[in-house]
């Protein structure tokens, strides 16, 4: 089976297996994965689609000469009904308007559609080939400032191709760009087979325009990618395409913006989100539990923060030129187990903090501490020494990102014989122990940068604890561990 | 028989989930607005005690050499200092409260001509939504896929680390990549990297210590 067959299934499985991901960056890699595998598995298919090719087609020609049929009935009844002259929408556009109400399709005219001339142009490989570099573009932009761009387009062509650059605004972005604020020079341009032409594209953002996320093509010919079913925005073949984000700096600045903390059962923990307006005015704040960020499926997924675990205590506003603490309070159910994720919406009256950088994500695992030992038996005889070593690891990874350094291990042990009774040892040796790499034999090529750098790739904590002349028979060994979400024993009898 | 009310609605459905899936595709890679230069970023020396002109003098030289990744700001800048022979080597530590790890970067400052010169780095500072979509991205090749799969690494938790572009360049374009990096330490240790054009969402690069070849896109 292709890889991209069962790749989202397979992503969701590395992101179970990677219990040590965080539900953020799971949801996310997830998130992101998903949109791009539903389009490779369209675009290569699986093998379960080709075993349902032949089911599937004849559906789909059923399917087609009905929807063929009830399109060219509906689009006519909609564009009679229509005062003004007709407007080149989408047939499924003319279809809802037929069903709901004539009105729709004027009161909000759907972008241009490919001509079924182009879409066949475009099936047949007989678009126009041009190389346009760069293709896409992203930048950031103030209000009142500008962007300018040189895109070359070269004509692949063996004939001279007329190339007149147009502006086409997708109607489903965040925001959306006006049409006046983007010039285009050339405005056409007669390319030579084989030359290149170089355009000018400069955007010029108004002093009033909304902060937010915008996007625009420059379209350079109408060639368009075929769908196989009614695109909302044509796909042009030949386009420059460009997002920006209109920002302002935001005059309130948030530290922490991420809390990861492991808190014991029935406890709790307080945390302190300082917020530092820099601003000459006060900024009104809310913060509110939030919940959880978005949806995860699975038996490892986070459960969320219960709303009743926290508390949060804040002003009503952040005053010009000051600092103000909004504390939060977790307080963990004694019964609770495992990750826990939650955020804190700070709901920050500053339109230049996007909504997402407005809360405080929080990641807690709650852990038991256990109460009772973890006990082994093992035999000795008659005055042979006993040597038990205990050790816990911690890895590169557990380094960073606590609300406080993380405690060392320890252990509670004991060794008990029924004739003897229980022995609580002191351990005779405790080793601390590193791994630190200097990167040189696993790092790729291109991080050799960090060569010769010391990289801390694990840590472990050992005691050791002895008996010598033992007594003979079958002792306990209890160990109960303190700050350690696993470790390893090892038992050595004689000498 | 398909009836015309079937048929319209799987087509308004095709038709959202077109619509929902180009507004998803125009609004990702949404970078966490940059943070105004002004904005204070606490820098504390440690290690070897220096007078004050040397503090700013390296202070001064630093500053222009640490750049975070775009739309990061470094809160909290630790520079240690250590004495070699009249010069200085440099480890500087630079966190940002957006982000999980820090930035490392080490220098060797020469006092007499106050030059700094960079002798490595790690760069890990990176927004968590990036920092997963890098990894989302090289899971998308499928040669590191297999490798990873057929190495037990998934259970490994990768790093993701910047690429300056003038190291980029020897393996894509001079720009900045993310290089996302699977580790399995222990005597042989198995690693399965990706190079990650994080602006044009794509794996430029493999690299494996497990006998695979280099496949990559480069240039």
């Amino acid at each position: 089976m292709s890889i991209f067959g069962n790749f989202y299934f397979y992503v969701f499985l590395f992101c179970e297996k990677s219990k040590s991901l965080n539900r953020d960056t799971c949801i996310l890699i997830n998130r992101f994965v998903e949109k791009k595998a539903n389009f490779k598995i369209g675009k290569i298919g699986g093998e379960k689609e080709k075993m349902r090719k032949e089911e599937v087609k004849i559906k789909a020609k059923a399917v087609f000469v009905l929807g063929a049929f009830l399109l060219s009935v509906f689009s006519v009844a909609a564009v009679a009904g229509q005062a003004v002259p007709p407007q080149p929408v989408l047939h499924l556009g003319a279809i809802v308007v037929g069903l709901e109400a004539g009105v729709a399709a004027q009161a909000a005219p759907l972008p241009p559609v490919p001509t079924p001339g182009a879409v066949e142009h475009a099936v047949n490989g007989n678009y126009t080939k041009l190389q346009i570099s760069p293709k896409h573009e992203y930048f950031q932009i103030k209000p009142g400032d500008e962007e300018e761009f040189t895109v070359k387009v070269k004509n692949k062509e063996e004939e001279t191709v007329s190339a007149s650059p147009r502006i086409e605004i997708p109607p489903y972005g965040e925001y959306i760009l006006e049409e006046n604020w983007i010039t285009v020079e050339p405005d056409s341009a007669e390319i030579k087979a084989g030359e290149e032409q170089e355009y000018t594209i400069r955007v010029e953002i108004p002093e009033d325009t909304e902060i937010g996320h915008y996007s625009a093509q420059v379209v350079f010919t109408k060639d368009t990618m075929p769908t196989p079913y009614p695109a909302p925005f044509p796909m042009y073949v030949n386009a420059f395409k460009f997002s920006m984000e209109v920002w302002t700096p935001p005059k309130i600045l948030i530290q922490p913006q991420y809390i990861r903390d492991r808190i014991e059962a029935g406890q709790s923990h307080e945390y302190k989100i300082q917020l530092e307006n820099k601003g000459d005015n006060a900024i009104a704040i809310n913060p509110e539990i939030d919940g959880g960020l978005l949806h995860c499926i699975g038996p490892d997924c986070p459960s969320e923060i219960p709303a009743d675990w926290i508390s949060i205590k804040a002003p009503s506003k952040v005053g010009a030129l000051s600092k103000e603490t909004v504390k939060v309070t977790v307080n963990v159910q004694a019964d609770a187990k495992g990750m826990y994720d939650g955020s804190i919406n700070l709901n920050i009256d500053d339109p230049s903090i996007e909504r997402w950088n407005q809360k405080v994500r929080m990641h807690i695992k709650v852990w038991k501490k256990p109460t009772t030992p973890y006990r082994e038996d093992f035999t000795v005889k008659q005055g042979e020494k006993i040597r038990v070593e205990i050790i816990a690891r911690q890895h590169a990874y557990d380094r960073y990102g606590g609300a406080e350094e993380r405690e060392e291990p320890s252990f509670d042990v004991a060794l008990t014989t029924r004739e003897g009774g229980k022995l609580k040892p002191e351990p005779s040796k405790t080793v601390k122990k590193g791994e630190v790499s200097l990167g040189m034999e696993y790092l790729p090529p291109w991080e050799a940068s960090s060569e010769g750098m010391y990289h801390v790739m694990r840590t472990e904590y050992s005691e050791t604890y002895e008996i010598t002349n033992a007594t003979g028979g079958v002792w306990m060994l209890e160990i109960l561990p303190k700050n350690a979400e696993s470790f390893e024993y090892t038992i050595e009898i004689g000498e | 028989m398909i009836s015309a009310k079937k048929i319209v609605a799987v087509i308004v459905a095709v038709v959202m989930v077109v619509a929902v899936s180009a507004y998803l595709g125009l609004t990702a890679n949404k970078p966490a607005p940059d943070l105004d230069s002004d904005l204070s970023t606490t820098v504390e020396f440690y290690g070897t005690e220096l007078d004050e002109k040397t503090e700013r003098s390296i202070l001064s030289v630093v500053s222009a050499e640490i750049m975070p990744y775009k739309g990061v700001k470094y809160d909290r800048v630790n520079i240690s200092a250590t004495e070699n022979g009249e010069d200085y080597d440099l480890t500087v530590i630079c966190f940002s409260d957006k982000c999980e790890y820090p930035d490392v970067y080490d220098f060797t400052y020469y006092d007499a001509s106050n030059q700094l010169v960079q002798t490595g780095y790690v760069l890990e500072t990176i927004p968590v939504a990036e920092r997963a979509e890098a990894i989302a991205i090289a899971l998308q090749n499928e040669e590191a896929v297999n490798l990873l799969r057929a190495n037990g690494l998934e259970s490994v938790v990768p790093t993701v680390r910047r690429v300056l572009p003038e190291t980029a360049e020897k393996f894509y374009v001079p720009k900045t990549l993310l290089s996302v990096t699977w580790t399995l330490f222990g005597e042989n240790p198995a690693v399965v990297s990706v190079l990650v054009d994080p602006d044009e969402g794509k794996a430029v690069n493999v690299w494996s210590n497990l006998g695979i070849e280099d496949k990559g896109g480069g240039r």
